[in-house]
């Protein structure tokens, strides 16, 4: 054989070789048995998108309806993007079920409604399942209480039944300061819980009015969502914070365990109501990748705050991080005027 | 090839099969003998070669990725693949056309010259296509495996950019160090990003 038909015979057999291993690396994805890990392997990529799936929902932090939404952040978990999903996850046929992540100390009261109807019309095409992180306390769990089932660690913080309305009084110090508030209405309660002056019997007594009505709707939601008697929740919603085993036990959470536990029983009641034989892929988009770290600005404000930068941090924002628990760090900052938490 | 003959005297054009071979076994001098041939072989004909390379390597990584359970999905990626190849390949050839302009000292090269050079680069990543099949098999070590491709291409191209520009390895490092970062940023802001929305919008709206 000529040197130079033995080259083309070598390139030929390189691509021969090479073009064969394509049918044999198919088949052997054919024959690949599916594992239970296969199966239940969360995917975020787009391909999902065509295929029926479970897809999982995040609801992170202050419940507010505040669309915080940057211009570099690639995934957005603002709260306003939290109730189109579900809105979406409704009228898409091939979300078969939803499972909603919760990790949020509560928020506004009208927000946390909004979203429990959202989860309550959900509910009705689909099952949906809550599983709660660190904490779901009040709003986070007007929204958990919307679903067909509850999973919660032994140590997550939960319940938090209640309303709150803070102000503080600063009339004294204004007085040592020689600051005089002046004050042009148009009604008598116009400037009800002002901060520079102490607060009068009528106007405490509309805003108690305000707080139990607001009590009174959270109460009967949970109520409904849990299948409870009224009087029972309101043993229990006397607005303390309970463990995920405390929760257990006086019937505000259904079972103990983490996300996957709550994704294989998820898992199930669709193999179940939908007669499937294997479990449906994932859809969860609630990790980010490194490119959405690198371009999404709350990870630069972050980093910038780590180095020292103070531009958006108060010196109390900066106190009540360094000395108090993450979890009753929402509580003191950083809140709306009327809340549920 | 032989390192040390030229292609082939005889024919204006060296085979496919012999230029391949020789990219391959000695691309230093398969590289160069292709610099020189470009002066007097028929471009056309030496841009379809490269442009069979290319579309063959990536065809074959497309066909690789291919997943029986979702074929259309698996034919759109074969598609994509193919198109984000040719479109590497245009952006180096474009890339060393460019430089031969800015470079001080470097030798003008022109655009299909550039694609001819830059295209044979592309060469090593035919062996993607084994490797992605065999990836289980191979375990963890399809990693480190796979960086044999992609440096083996990055060093080809490298020395395409040598041998058109005819600069300083050194030189061209430093170039090399710095442009990628540089394009990167232009690249991530402008085009990626709006990809990604656009994606995002198209997806949204599949979903709704």
């Amino acid at each position: 054989m000529s040197t130079e038909k033995k080259k083309d015979w070598i390139v030929w057999l390189i691509i021969g070789l090479c073009a064969l291993s394509i049918p044999v690396g198919i088949m052997g994805k054919q024959n690949k048995p599916k594992t239970e890990t296969d199966s239940s392997t969360t995917d975020s990529g787009w391909g999902i998108t065509f295929k029926d799936r479970i897809k999982v929902i995040s609801l992170n932090g202050m419940i507010s309806d505040t669309d915080e939404k940057s211009v570099f952040s690639l995934s957005d978990s603002s709260i306003a993007s939290t109730i189109k999903k579900i809105r979406k996850a409704a009228e898409n046929n091939k979300i078969k079920a939803v499972l909603l992540r919760i990790n949020s100390p509560g928020g506004t009261v009208a927000t946390s409604q909004e979203i429990n109807q959202a989860v309550t019309a959900l509910k009705e095409k689909k099952p949906v399942f809550a599983t709660m992180g660190d904490i779901a306390a009040s709003g986070g769990y007007y929204v958990a209480c919307a679903t067909d089932k509850i999973y919660a660690n032994p140590g997550t913080l939960t319940g938090s039944i209640g309303v709150i309305l803070n102000g503080m009084n600063f009339k004294g110090l204004a007085d040592k300061l020689g600051v005089q508030p002046q004050v042009i209405k148009s009604g008598l309660f116009k400037d009800i819980a002002s901060p520079y002056r102490p607060m009068t019997d009528e106007e405490r007594k509309i805003l108690q009015g305000l707080i139990d009505d607001s009590y009174d709707q959270f109460v009967h939601a949970v109520a409904d969502g849990r299948k409870m008697k009224v009087e029972d929740v309101k043993k229990i919603a006397d607005g303390r914070i309970y463990s995920g085993r405390q929760a257990k036990a006086n019937g505000l959470v259904d079972a103990l365990g983490s996300y996957q536990d709550a994704l294989q029983d998820l898992q199930a009641t669709c193999k179940k109501k939908y007669g499937l034989t294997e479990d449906l892929p994932v859809e969860d988009k609630s990790s980010s990748s490194i490119l959405e770290s690198l371009f999404d600005t709350s990870s630069a404000t972050s980093m910038f705050q780590h180095m020292g930068g103070s531009a958006q941090q108060s010196i109390e924002e900066t106190v009540i991080e360094r000395i108090m628990p993450v979890s009753m760090q929402a509580k003191y900052y950083k809140q709306p005027l009327w809340l549920m938490e | 090839m032989d390192a040390t003959t030229p292609l082939n005297e005889n024919v204006s054009t060296p085979s496919w099969a012999d230029l391949f071979f020789g990219i391959i076994t000695n691309p230093i001098n398969t590289l160069k003998e292709l610099d020189a041939l470009y002066e007097s072989a028929p471009v056309y004909t030496l841009a379809q070669q490269a442009f069979n390379v290319v579309f063959l390597t990536a065809l074959l990584l497309g066909m690789a990725r291919f997943n029986p359970e979702e074929s259309f999905l698996s034919l759109f990626e074969i598609l994509s693949v193919i198109t984000n190849e040719m479109v590497v390949w245009v952006v180096a050839a474009s890339l060393l056309s460019l430089l031969s302009t800015i470079l001080s000292n470097a030798r003008p090269t022109r655009w299909k010259k550039a694609l001819v050079l830059t295209g044979w680069s592309f060469t090593p990543i035919i062996f993607f296509a084994p490797l992605m099949c065999f990836k289980n098999a191979l375990g963890v070590w399809v990693f480190p495996i796979a960086t044999i491709p992609t440096w083996w291409t990055l060093l080809l191209l490298f020395t395409s950019y040598k041998i058109a520009l005819d600069v300083r390895a050194s030189k061209l490092l430093v170039v090399a160090l710095i442009m990628p970062p540089l394009l990167f940023l232009v690249y991530m802001f402008w085009t990626g990003l709006s990809l990604m929305v656009l994606l995002s919008e198209i997806i949204s709206a599949f979903q709704n």
